[in-house]
């Protein structure tokens, strides 16, 4: 009985000590910062994470809402729903039009995954039916800022299994980031190329999810970890744990529980990834990387061959290829139907390639497949939107309904960018109403079948640089090859932190790409005559001097800094240049990019900061939307403050130009960094030509005598 | 030589190079700083008379090659779209139109890189070294007045006159139309008319058993007839002036190798175009063009050849290849090309020394034309002269542009129809942004115009060539066709000379042009319909309306030209500002008068009297001073006409001639090349395109109208014909009753 009290006391002792409690504002989960619901009828939401490693406790809901004014109370209701689930109905008040509500969100509705979080009104001004259904009156928005969840859990025991790989370890749907810690064997660049396709495999697996690596020689607790090395230092390294390895053919892979102090910790994972020889562990790294499926079940597997498919360039995460047909089922657009008064539009989500040469006089071609609802009003009309501009609207004009097979709208390309790129559809259905009519809105629909498509022509890839904006969307140019094939990345100083740095920025560069690095190598010496594009992670002070001459900076015994002397418009200025003898100081990061000294139309990018400590602290900071926004041209200078990081970007050196892959000729990059040559050599030929006709013509009416 | 013409070909590379790297590398921005300041420059050489002589003409002519490569290029790389089977299929026809253009601009580029100017030859001293010249007049259905005046001043060509032997060749009169039932009696009226002509002015006549061959049959049978060492061939319309073998012959004993001195045919009378700006303009015409222009371009590539008449040609030579080329129906292009695969040369004389009849009628202009094209399109077809063996490269591109020339009906008629294709039917036939249409269109159309009136101003008003090239369109492009079809089967008519007109009125040719207009106007209506209703299409509506604007504008000016105007007279009027002596009999009063204008039949003049003057009135006029030489020219005239003006009369009056005068009238009027000269001096300086132009459009609104009633009347009858209008006529018929 004693020992049944006792256990009894542990545990309640112990649950809220174990139980770890987030606080999520809802605006991580959106990018609109307000949700506002409009017209008598309308329902908006958001997906909630829950991640499989969560054994969710407690959530609960706290939301803020402000509603119209003019909205009748005792007709007037906010209804929010988990999962379809209602949950808490609220009055819309108009004498209490704001106000904060807390909910308890019953655990039962939610599930592993993503679940899905509704916002639901019926709205009225009037109790007649002469209201209109749309009138400026009715409106509730929810602010997502001041939202938020809070959700308790526990950790869920890691299951020993390889499967576990695929979606349990490396889950998106953790948060607020995840962290990583990778051992290696030893700090050579072999090793290190190793730990970055390991990397690089997890990052992806996070997709979007911020994720940070450590680089120690021992076991990290409280996250998982990621041991590398052949099978000499493996067993080495798990002995002390007495943990078993099997005879190793091939590249091989074993998931332990992790070691900690006081036993084992089963929340969390130690991966052993080796082989034989550094070959079979790469093999065993590539086969980690690619575990895309939840199998094996078995704890360990011992992988012989590994076959990548073909990889086309400029193929990374939802990239559209060009002269290709996609329906929008691929592009993650199934059949959707928009129903009733007020539908909620709906996106298509693609990339274009960062080097994309936008040709002014080619267009996209969108073919639609849709029905929509007989007795709709003749002005009901579904509204093509690309990039936040309306191009096209389809009348929906035909009493009857109608079905429409192959619809087709060009989209002009200059609509389109290089980067990510969103065609919506707003769709507007009215019925047909008279004065006080009921509205019924059954037949208010519009079907959008997944079997349209989205054609793109050829393109041309073609763009000037150092754009490091492009780096910060796509990690463009280093992923052209969308497995980093033609890039490396050159560690200036080793240590636990820049590598550390290194695979951070690895983890940046594949989760902005959507693939893994797998054909990315690590170097610890000076790549000379590397023809490919080039990552340079160190110390500021330790730049080599062949990149450091090279640089925005031109670093030397002297620096070349500029400064903006005179200001037009915002973007545009004129520089001072300063030579001075001075250093980047504490606290800061400093990114450049330029062109390759060893290959016309490659690049350079240098990643540097004064100190281990802030280099590390800059490839975090690389993940913050402050730095995705606001890096930009050709060096950017990152204060690394709190909470938000400041960032300055110019443009101050030499452009370059850069083709399809990357190549282009010396003569092209010249003329176009130099476009007087260009005219002084044009004059130069047809004067040339001039004489040379002249000389021809006139030797040749001399023989004729008609001179 | 050799050296530099390596380092031409690397130049050129360079250049093209440079072309496909700002193709490739340049933006939109810099395409435009490049296309505008290439135009800007042109444009600034342009208004320099240093770039009208080489070598500066060449900057010139390069620059503008440039941006029409360039135009070119990016229509190939970049503007061709494959939207769909039939969108491709326009978009192709349309690219292939251009790719003509372009082909025909930089071959016109080529041709006039350095014009030969004027060339000068005096024949030797001694009469024995001349050689024996034949002058062959071949003749077919033409009235015996024409022949009489040509055959005349043939007789007064400045040449010794043992040495001179003139021969009317006529076709008109051979056996085999004299035995024909419904040719024998005009075909003997005919025959024994020229042989009395022959006789009295002391010359040869011949005839043939048939019409075999046509005009080529009738010149290889006089060559059987005739012995002299060279020929002068003569349209029997075509009157010599004095000095025309003088200024010719010269060049035969200079050059063994030579078999041709072609001579510019000079027309005294308007084309049925210039016929429509009578009182408003002067304009040039395509022959001007051709002759002031081309020929003098193709001389200096040894590229000159025969166009019918007006040419002296070397016996030798000539029978070396077989006599008159028979093959095609341009059998004098023909002759040329052949006897210049064998090496021998040819040589243009710019000085006008023939007065012809240009046809008086749209029927019979276009027929003449469909000839000439037809003939050209044969050559390139069965003689290809891009492959003919023994012509230098110059001379095979010369005569491809030539033959190539022709088929401007398909690419004017594609251009005619192109942007309603886009705005009428939704084809995409062009795919353009603005930022292109202002970097590569608006530079190359611009351009285009410069290069033209650089090339041709001597000889071409802008605009009038377009006019030229639309009147004939719609004719040429199925007569082209059926060459295709059957290269063999076209056969030669002889274009009729001479001929008059009692009323003006509107060609049944211009209904054509009223598809053109209804056509681009319904189109222009559409592109501003689809400016508001398809913004993203903006780009291509702009370049497609402005376009069909322009077409609209050119086919209600080319729909204007096809009036036929009234044309009375059998010699033709040509102005002249001399000064010559009247005396007036019945007064015995002598004094000067200005001439106005002259032709073998009559004078028109303002004189200054103290009395009055009356119609029918006898005078006597003594144009001696007109002439060169102090001839005697003393005739006997009437005044049919004396219009009292603030200074005098202006009268007109009917020369009154026997057959000695008639002579001297033939020598006084067609005798002096000078004359045809000035003729042509006053076109060139005449400055009014615009009031011409806007004349055409006045006439074309016109012309529209009245076309459009003539379709519906026409239309109304053919639907009665066929019973359609029973309706129509039931529901009259009660009034039929009634009244």
């Amino acid at each position: 009985m004693k020992i049944l009290f006792g256990c009894i006391l542990y545990l309640f002792l112990s649950l809220p000590v174990m139980a770890e409690k987030l606080q999520i504002p809802l605006e991580k989960f959106t990018a609109s910062p307000m949700l506002t619901l409009k017209c008598v009828s309308d329902k908006k939401g958001i997906e909630i994470p829950i991640s499989e490693r969560w054994d969710v406790k407690k959530v609960t809901l706290n939301f803020h809402y402000v509603s119209s004014i003019n909205l009748i109370g005792e007709l007037s209701q906010l209804v929010v729903r988990i999962n379809g689930f209602p949950i808490t109905q609220v009055k819309l008040d108009p004498l209490n039009p704001e106000a904060m509500i807390k909910l308890n969100v019953p655990i039962r509705y939610l599930k592993p995954g993503y679940n899905r979080l509704d916002f639901q009104v019926a709205q009225h001004y009037l109790t007649d039916e002469c209201e209109n259904p749309c009138a400026p009156d009715l409106w509730t928005s929810i602010s997502m800022r001041d939202s938020y969840m809070q959700i308790e859990y526990t950790a869920n025991p890691v299951p020993l299994k390889l499967s576990a790989i695929t979606s349990f370890l490396f889950d998106p749907k953790v948060y607020p980031e995840a962290r990583i810690n990778i051992i290696t064997e030893d700090q050579s660049a072999e090793s290190l190329t190793l730990a970055s396709i390991i990397a690089s495999g997890i990052a992806r697996r996070f997709d979007y999810r911020k994720v940070t690596f450590s680089v120690s020689r021992k076991i990290q607790p409280g996250m998982d970890n990621i041991v590398v090395g052949r099978q000499t230092f493996m067993r080495q390294f798990v002995a002390p744990f007495n943990f078993p390895l099997d005879p190793m053919e091939g590249g091989y892979l074993k998931i332990f529980p992790l070691p900690a102090k006081n036993g084992l910790d089963d929340t969390h994972a130690l991966l052993a990834v080796s082989g034989h020889e550094l070959d079979h562990v790469k093999m065993a790294a590539l086969t980690f990387a690619n575990l895309s499926f939840p199998y094996p079940g078995s704890q360990q597997l011992n992988a012989f061959e590994f076959n990548m498919p073909k990889i086309p360039l400029y193929g990374g995460r939802a990239v559209l290829l060009a002269d290709k047909t996609y329906d929008f089922k691929t592009l993650n657009f199934p059949s959707t139907t928009f129903s009733g008064i007020n539908p909620v539009g709906k996106e298509l989500n693609f990339r274009l390639p960062a080097d994309f040469l936008v040709q002014q006089n080619r267009s996209a071609k969108l073919a639609l497949n849709f029905a929509y609802g007989a007795g709709m009003r003749e002005d009901s009309a579904v509204n093509v939107i690309v990039n936040d501009k309306v191009v096209w609207a389809v009348g929906l004009n035909k009493k009857e309904g109608g079905f429409l097979n192959k619809y087709t709208i060009d989209i002009p390309l200059y609509l389109f960018k290089p980067g990510n790129n969103v065609i919506s559809f707003g769709v507007e259905l009215h019925p047909e109403l008279k004065e006080c009519d009921i509205a019924l809105t059954g037949n208010l629909f519009l079907s959008i079948f997944e079997n349209s498509t989205l054609t793109f022509p050829s393109m041309s890839h073609r763009v000037e640089l150092p754009r490091l904006e492009l780096f910060m969307l796509n990690a463009f140019p280093f992923t052209r090859w969308p497995d980093g094939h033609g890039s490396t990345i050159y560690l200036t100083d080793v240590s636990d932190k820049s590598i550390s740095s290194a695979l951070n920025l690895i983890g940046l560069m594949t989760q902005k790409n959507g693939f893994p690095l797998l054909n990315m190598p690590i170097t610890l010496t000076m790549p000379e005559n590397w023809q490919g594009d080039i990552v340079v992670i160190g110390h500021f002070n330790s730049l080599p001097a062949e990149f450091a001459q090279e640089s925005p900076l031109r670093l030397g015994k002297t620096s070349r800094v500029a400064y903006p002397a005179t200001h037009g418009w915002e973007s545009e200025f004129s520089l001072a240049h300063i030579h001075q003898t001075s250093s980047l100081g504490d606290g800061k990061g400093l990114l450049m990019q330029f062109e390759s000294p060893y290959q016309k139309g490659k690049t350079v990018m240098t990643i540097s900061a004064e100190n281990d400590e802030d280099l590390l602290g800059l490839s975090y900071v690389l993940f913050s939307h402050e730095a995705e926004s606001q890096i930009f041209g050709d060096i950017a200078l990152i204060e690394m403050s709190r909470p938000e990081p400041n960032v300055s970007s110019l443009e101050v050196g030499a452009k370059y130009l850069t083709g399809k892959n990357g190549e282009v000729s010396e003569i092209d990059s010249f003329l176009h960094s130099h476009p007087y040559v260009y005219y002084v050599l044009f004059g130069m030929l047809i004067l040339g030509l001039t004489y040379t006709i002249y000389g021809l013509l006139r030797r040749y009416r001399a023989v004729r005598k008609l001179e | 030589m050799v050296l530099q013409k390596w380092l031409l070909v690397l130049l050129f590379a360079g250049l093209l190079y440079l072309l496909l790297l700002s193709q490739n590398g340049f933006d939109n921005t810099q395409q435009i700083i490049l296309g505008w300041s290439g135009l800007l420059l042109l444009g600034i050489l342009y208004k320099l008379q240093l770039v009208r002589q080489p070598p500066w003409r060449f900057i010139f002519i390069l620059l503008s090659a440039f941006l029409a490569l360039r135009y070119i290029l990016w229509r190939s790389l970049e503007s061709l779209v494959y939207t769909g089977p039939i969108d491709f299929i326009a978009m192709a026809l349309l690219f292939l139109a251009e790719g003509y253009s372009i082909t025909i601009l930089l071959l016109g580029v080529f041709v006039n890189v350095w014009p030969l100017t004027k060339r000068s030859m005096q024949l030797p001293g001694n009469i024995a070294e001349l050689p024996i010249v034949d002058v062959l007049v071949p003749t077919y259905n033409e009235s015996t007045e024409i022949i009489r005046t040509t055959i005349t001043a043939a007789t007064q060509m400045e040449y010794p006159q043992d040495r001179l032997r003139v021969h009317i060749c006529d076709d008109g009169g051979t056996l085999h139309k004299r035995s024909q039932s419904d040719s024998m009696a005009a075909a003997w009226v005919r025959h024994y008319e020229l042989r009395q002509l022959a006789r009295e002015l002391g010359v040869n006549y011949i005839t043939r058993e048939t019409n075999h061959r046509a005009k080529a049959g009738n010149l290889n049978h006089a060559l059987k007839h005739t012995a002299g060492d060279l020929i002068l061939v003569l349209d029997c319309d075509h009157v010599p002036t004095k000095n025309m073998l003088q200024q010719t012959v010269g060049y035969f004993l200079a050059d063994p190798k030579l078999f041709l001195v072609q001579t510019p045919h000079f027309f005294i009378n308007p084309t049925p175009v210039e016929k429509n700006l009578i009182g408003i303009g002067n304009p040039s015409s395509e022959n001007d063009m051709f002759y002031r222009s081309i020929h003098p371009s193709l001389d200096s590539w040894n590229a000159s050849y025969f166009c019918g008449s007006a040419a002296i040609l070397r016996r030798s030579h000539l029978m070396e290849a077989g006599g008159i080329s028979i093959d095609t129906i341009t059998e004098d292009a023909e002759t040329s090309l052949k006897l210049h695969c064998k090496g021998y040369n040819s040589i243009y004389v710019e000085t006008p020394m023939v007065c012809g009849l240009s046809p008086e009628s749209y029927d019979d202009y276009v027929a003449q034309r469909r000839r000439w094209a037809q003939g050209m399109a044969q050559m390139l077809i069965m003689k290809n002269p891009l492959f003919a063996s023994g012509l230098t490269w110059y001379q095979r591109l010369c005569y491809f542009n030539s033959c190539f020339f022709w088929f401007f009906g398909f690419a004017r008629f594609f251009y005619f129809i192109a942007p309603a294709l886009f705005l009428v039917i939704g084809l995409k036939i062009y795919h353009a942004s603005g930022g292109e249409i202002i970097a590569f269109i608006l530079p190359y159309v611009l351009s285009t115009f410069i290069i033209m009136d650089f090339l041709y101003a001597k000889a071409r008003r802008p605009f009038f060539s377009e006019i030229y090239e639309s009147v004939q369109t719609m004719s040429l492009t199925p007569a082209i066709i059926s060459v295709f079809l059957n290269p063999f089967k076209p056969s030669f008519n002889t274009t009729p000379k001479g001929q008059t007109q009692a009323e003006a009125f509107l060609s049944p040719l211009a209904t054509a042009f009223l598809f053109i207009i209804i056509l681009n106007a319904v189109a222009l209506v559409l592109a501003f319909y689809k400016w508001f209703y398809l913004p993203m299409l903006q780009d291509v509506i702009l370049i497609t309306g402005a376009w069909c604007l322009y077409n609209l504008y050119l086919a209600l000016i080319s729909l204007g030209t096809f009036w036929e105007q009234r044309q009375m007279r059998h010699y033709h009027r040509f102005k002249v500002s001399d000064t010559i002596s009247i005396t007036f009999p019945r007064k015995n009063f002598t004094t000067e008068a200005t001439v106005t204008d002259l032709s073998l039949s009559g004078i028109g003049f303002k004189v200054q009297t103290p009395f009055s003057l009356s119609q029918q009135e006898q005078i006597i006029l003594d144009a001696t001073q007109l002439d060169t030489n102090k001839n005697e020219y003393r005739f006997q005239a009437r005044l049919i006409r004396a219009v009292p003006q603030q200074n005098g009369y202006l009268c007109g009056a009917e020369l009154v001639l026997d057959a000695r005068n008639y002579a001297k009238a033939v020598s006084l009027v067609y005798g002096a090349s000078e004359r045809w000269e000035n003729q042509w001096e006053n076109k060139s300086a005449a400055k009014d395109t615009p009031r011409m132009l806007w004349h055409f459009f006045l006439m074309g609104i016109k012309g529209t109208g009245y076309s459009a009633a003539m379709l519906i009347t026409s239309a109304t009858s053919y639907l009665k014909n066929r019973g359609i209008g029973l309706l129509y006529k039931s529901s009259i018929a009660p009034g039929e009753h009634n009244s």
